[in-house]
């Protein structure tokens, strides 16, 4: 579980990230903050590993706060997976997935075989753990990424935009995929992205942020749709945009749902 | 050429002193050089009078600056560690700003992932930034050593061994057979120790060396395409 308490972040040329932000996140779910460039979710995640430290207020993690933590120790037991460019370019993919547990101890040998395993886990094969990052495609990149996230099976994963930077239809399929492993996997995420229809996808719950990490509105993905706390919501979550208002007409006897330029986009079951 | 004829024989110990000059004060630049630019680069307010001091350096001129030197330290203009002072406040001048520039040129994306993996200060620094940054310290390195190379001909005139000394006497004795000698011998040590260190760093940098290919492979494959097109 963790646990934002009133946080704030102030950085040093005086800007404001973050005002007094309150969450909780419960372990194994998957909480998506969602929100336009600059709203703070990025200081808001890394206030989890202490990459942040906040001006004001707390995090904690199972109850504990963590500033009284090793910094090193915690990120250690983290999964962090970032927008893109976040592998080393100088070591091989396999390597790459291999670092925590290498880091934390556990022997080259034995890192390497577990990275091979990940690898395949995250639907990359095992030949392309001999290449360098640069060598693979956007997509297969952000698969390593989560690979290496999770390689230290650590109980939280932080995840900044890891697919904003492949184009939708891998970034669909990596959606998927990531949906598949936290079913085997259960572990607690903290995702971050501007992605509306990503976040309704991902998420257990959404957190909608404006300026200064305000939380515009949370809950889940069908409340927010329906209900939008105000405009601000309204138009960012694109609740009266063409592709989510949907009429539906009576074909055939089945209930067709059609978008508002009058496309047919799926059948009422 | 009859000069050299006759000659020959003194060129090899020669360069093995203009190399014994040479390659401490390459080596301690490097090490001192290093740690300075790192510094200067993580920090921005200290980082400026630096790399200001640094250019000032580099443009005294060596006989003052190897005078200086006898004086602050007392050591003898024959002493090696003279000559080794001079070339290593030049070689640091000359490296600082492209060490500051090599750990610029580290992807801020990379340093903040290995920190986010757990790199602890010191290991972000051996395993992440130092290699990311070699490519770009091994170009800083090539310059440093050519300009070491050819300031040690200056030692010849504070009666330090090397191929300076082909230049000074040559001169004075209007033999320009031994100048040309000497400059050439200089030049061509210059390029072999600058190919030394290019190989070194492909060596440590195996991945850059596959990115380069990759990078050119590709431009070749796209240009059929375009003639097509
Ligand atoms: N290290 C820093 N120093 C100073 N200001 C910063 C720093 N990092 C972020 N900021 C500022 O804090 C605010 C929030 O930044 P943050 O990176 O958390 O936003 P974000 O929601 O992640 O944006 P994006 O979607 O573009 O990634 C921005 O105004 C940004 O300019
Ligand atoms: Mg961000």
């Amino acid at each position: 579980m963790i646990e934002f308490q009133q946080v704030s972040k102030v950085y040093d040329g005086g800007t404001t990230a973050v005002a007094d932000f309150s969450l909780v996140v419960e372990s194994h779910r998957t909480v998506v903050l969602v929100g336009s460039s600059g709203s703070g979710k990025t200081t808001l995640l890394r206030m989890v590993n202490r990459m942040v430290d906040p001006t004001s207020g707390k995090v904690l993690i199972d109850g504990e706060d963590i500033s009284r933590s090793r910094a090193v120790a915690l990120r250690r037991s983290i999964g962090y997976v970032m927008q893109q460019g976040g592998l080393l370019p100088h070591r091989s993919v396999l390597d790459n997935v291999a670092t925590v547990p290498m880091l934390n101890g556990v022997s080259r040998k034995q890192a390497r075989t577990a990275a091979l395993g990940l690898l395949e886990r995250v639907g990359l094969s095992a030949a392309l753990g001999k290449r360098y990052p640069f060598e693979l495609s956007g997509g297969q990149q952000q698969r390593v990424g989560v690979a290496r996230a999770l390689a230290a099976d650590p109980n939280i994963l932080l995840m900044d935009e890891p697919f904003g930077a492949v184009d939708p239809i891998v970034r669909r399929e990596l959606q998927d995929e990531l949906l598949r492993l936290q079913a085997e996997l259960g572990k607690t995420i903290l995702f971050v992205t501007h992605d509306v229809d990503e976040a309704f996808r991902l998420a257990d719950e959404v957190v909608v942020l404006r300026e200064h990490a305000v939380v515009a509105q949370r809950g889940q993905a069908a409340e927010i749709l329906a209900e939008p706390a105000d405009d601000f919501v309204r138009t960012f979550v694109g609740a009266n945009q063409e592709g989510r208002m949907l009429t539906t007409h009576q074909v055939g006897g089945r209930t067709v749902a059609v978008d508002q330029a009058g496309r047919p986009v799926g059948i009422l079951s | 050429m009859k000069w050299l004829r006759n000659n020959w024989q003194e060129i090899p110990g020669l360069v093995a002193d203009h190399v014994t000059l040479s390659i401490p004060a390459i080596v301690l630049s490097v090490i001192i050089a290093v740690p300075i630019g790192r510094l200067a680069h993580k920090r921005r307010l200290i980082g400026g009078p630096v790399l200001g001091i640094a250019s000032m350096l580099y443009a005294i001129p060596s006989l003052p600056l190897i005078i200086a030197i006898l004086v602050l330290t007392g050591l003898s203009a024959r002493s090696m560690w003279t000559m080794t002072i001079a070339l290593t406040v030049y070689g640091v001048a000359l490296l600082v700003r492209t060490s500051a520039d090599a750990f610029a040129a580290v992807d801020k994306n990379v340093h903040d992932a290995a920190v986010a993996m757990g790199h602890s200060g010191t290991s972000v620094f051996w395993r992440v930034d130092l290699p990311l940054a070699v490519p770009v310290l091994v170009s800083g390195i090539r310059v440093m050593t050519v300009s070491t190379v050819s300031l040690v001909t200056v030692g010849a005139l504070v009666g330090q061994s090397g191929l300076g000394w082909l230049l000074t006497n040559g001169f004075q004795r209007g033999i320009a057979a031994e100048v040309a000698t000497g400059v050439i011998a200089t030049a061509l040590l210059a390029v072999i120790l600058d190919g030394l260190v290019m190989v070194a760093g492909r060596l440590l940098t195996p991945w850059a060396a596959r990115r380069h290919r990759r990078t050119k492979s590709a431009r070749v494959t796209a240009r059929p395409r375009s003639a097509l097109a």
